[in-house]
């Protein structure tokens, strides 16, 4: 059984590190697909939660966004390669990845010799990010959105805590363009990046259409996004006991491309609190709150 | 100042990816660095080889003492020279200056021709020239779960049936172990 750790006692390195480190290049992709996919979804989620931009005016907001992928069953378990010798030649079996439970042991047919997959780390049904950011506008309609974030190896978890979140993009009003219009639109186009110690280093981008309506104090909003992420891993492969570890360097496609979104904002005047669904091949939740003028 | 307090907390506690629930005991499968012995005959028709290993010199530092189990995953025999006879022989462990344990004959019964061996045959292949020995498995894996890990001894111990025997024979002997290492 697990335990929730918020707080674990200092280490060199974190458990994930560790981990990763008896994969090799080939042997990790499977394991850390789902962080890929979620870290990706994630940073590409929260950047707006309107349509409506002035054509001109100043105005600033700072937000804090909470953004959290939905931990599937299948993204529990994956089909890894088996090693050479084992029974179907070039087949596979289906272990643990970082967020499944016990690693698989595999027997093979033949020989009854066995081979295990590496547990899993983490017992989660969510996957969060925490993003401060701000959006300062507007001129020609059009805002720009900034996000960052540092923290440093505070305690150590099941992954490097030392992080920098970085991100801006451009949101441009086109709903401007029309007289009277029945909704807001505006379009959208961003860029973030994400490290995690010297390991796990992200690179997500999205472009978005959006549209939305206000009610008195509450907008609704829908939106689509086209969206691409990467997550690029660094580490010592010291599989097999080598007595020299071996630098890999493995680069993992975000499995989410097309997202549909759909949220609300209430404008409660001193701030204003927002909350979207979006889907697509990850599953997540965006939802927040803003103060500005 | 309260509510700075809580908001720290806050931003502390999620930082960037939140709290999480680990496993706790989970463990990471390492494939230890496979153990090698390369015997050479010597001109007799009987023959014996020893080599020590160091067990501890073949797990990265940072799983040391923390192996909660272990299993062979393969284990591979191969002859190198050239030898018109056949031959019989066992491979066995010592743990320590303990009690010596067979881990495997070649073959289980009788002998078999040399050049049959310079193929290399294997268990996971369930080569028919090979018998794997129940109880100096055992031993070996005990000694992966041991704190510290301990040295170990590998051997071979066999005939050959036909003299002169060639004097560049060799026997070689690969084990392949897979160690459950706690990360917690």
């Amino acid at each position: 059984m697990g335990g929730c750790a918020l707080l674990q006692s200092a280490k060199s390195q974190s458990q994930l590190e560790l981990t990763i480190q008896q994969f090799n290049d080939r042997e990790v992709t499977g394991y850390v697909q789902p962080l890929g996919d979620f870290f990706g979804a994630n940073m590409n989620a929260g950047f707006y939660h309107a349509s409506a931009i002035p054509a001109n005016g100043f105005h600033f907001e700072i937000e804090l966004v909470g953004v959290a992928s939905v931990i599937g069953e299948q993204h529990k378990v994956y089909d890894a390669a088996l090693p050479a010798g084992f029974t179907p030649a070039g087949g596979s079996y289906k272990t643990a990845t970082v967020f499944g439970g016990k690693g698989t042991v595999f027997r093979d047919a033949s020989s009854g010799l066995e081979y295990k997959g590496s547990d899993g780390l983490v017992r989660a049904s969510i996957f969060p990010l925490l993003i401060p950011q701000a959006t300062i506008g507007s001129i020609f309609g059009t805002e720009i959105v900034f996000r960052f974030m540092k923290t440093p190896q505070l305690s150590q978890r099941w992954y490097p805590t030392e992080s920098t979140l970085l991100g801006g993009g451009i949101r441009h009003s086109i709903s401007q363009y029309f007289s009277n219009p029945e909704v807001d639109i505006a379009i959208g186009g961003f860029y973030s990046t994400f490290e995690l110690g010297d390991v796990i280093h992200v690179q997500a981008k999205t472009i978005t259409f959006s549209a939305g309506k206000t009610f008195s104090l509450v907008t609704l909003y829908v939106g689509m996004g086209y969206e691409w992420s990467t997550m690029h891993l660094h580490y010592d492969y010291k599989g097999e006991g080598g007595s020299t570890p071996r630098l890999a360097d493995v680069t993992i496609e975000g499995a989410n491309r097309f997202r549909a979104t759909g949220g609300l904002m209430i404008d409660l005047q001193a701030f204003r609190i927002f909350a979207d669904a979006n889907f697509g091949n990850v599953q997540h939740f965006a939802g927040g709150i803003g103060f500005g003028f | 100042m309260k509510t700075s307090v809580t908001i720290a907390a806050l931003l502390l506690a999620l930082s960037t990816i939140g709290s999480s629930c680990v496993n706790e005991g989970a463990t990471v499968s390492v494939n230890l660095k496979p153990i090698v012995g390369r015997y050479r005959l010597g001109t007799s028709t009987t023959f014996s080889g020893l080599i020590t290993v160091r067990l501890d010199s073949l797990v990265s530092a940072e799983y040391k003492q923390k192996i909660r189990q272990g299993r062979v995953y393969d284990l591979r025999v191969h002859v190198e020279g050239d030898y018109a006879g056949a031959v019989s022989a066992v491979a066995a462990v010592r743990v320590r200056d303990g009690e010596v344990k067979q881990i495997i004959r070649f073959p289980a019964q009788g002998t078999v021709a040399w050049a049959s061996f310079q193929t290399p045959q294997s268990l996971l292949s369930k080569s028919p020239y090979l018998a794997p020995q129940p109880e100096g498995i055992s031993e070996l894996l005990a000694a992966l779960t041991t704190s510290p890990l301990p040295d170990i001894s590998i051997m071979t111990l066999g005939t050959l049936t036909l003299a002169p025997v060639p004097d560049n024979l060799y026997v070689v002997i690969e084990v392949y172990l897979q160690a459950d290492a706690e990360i917690n």
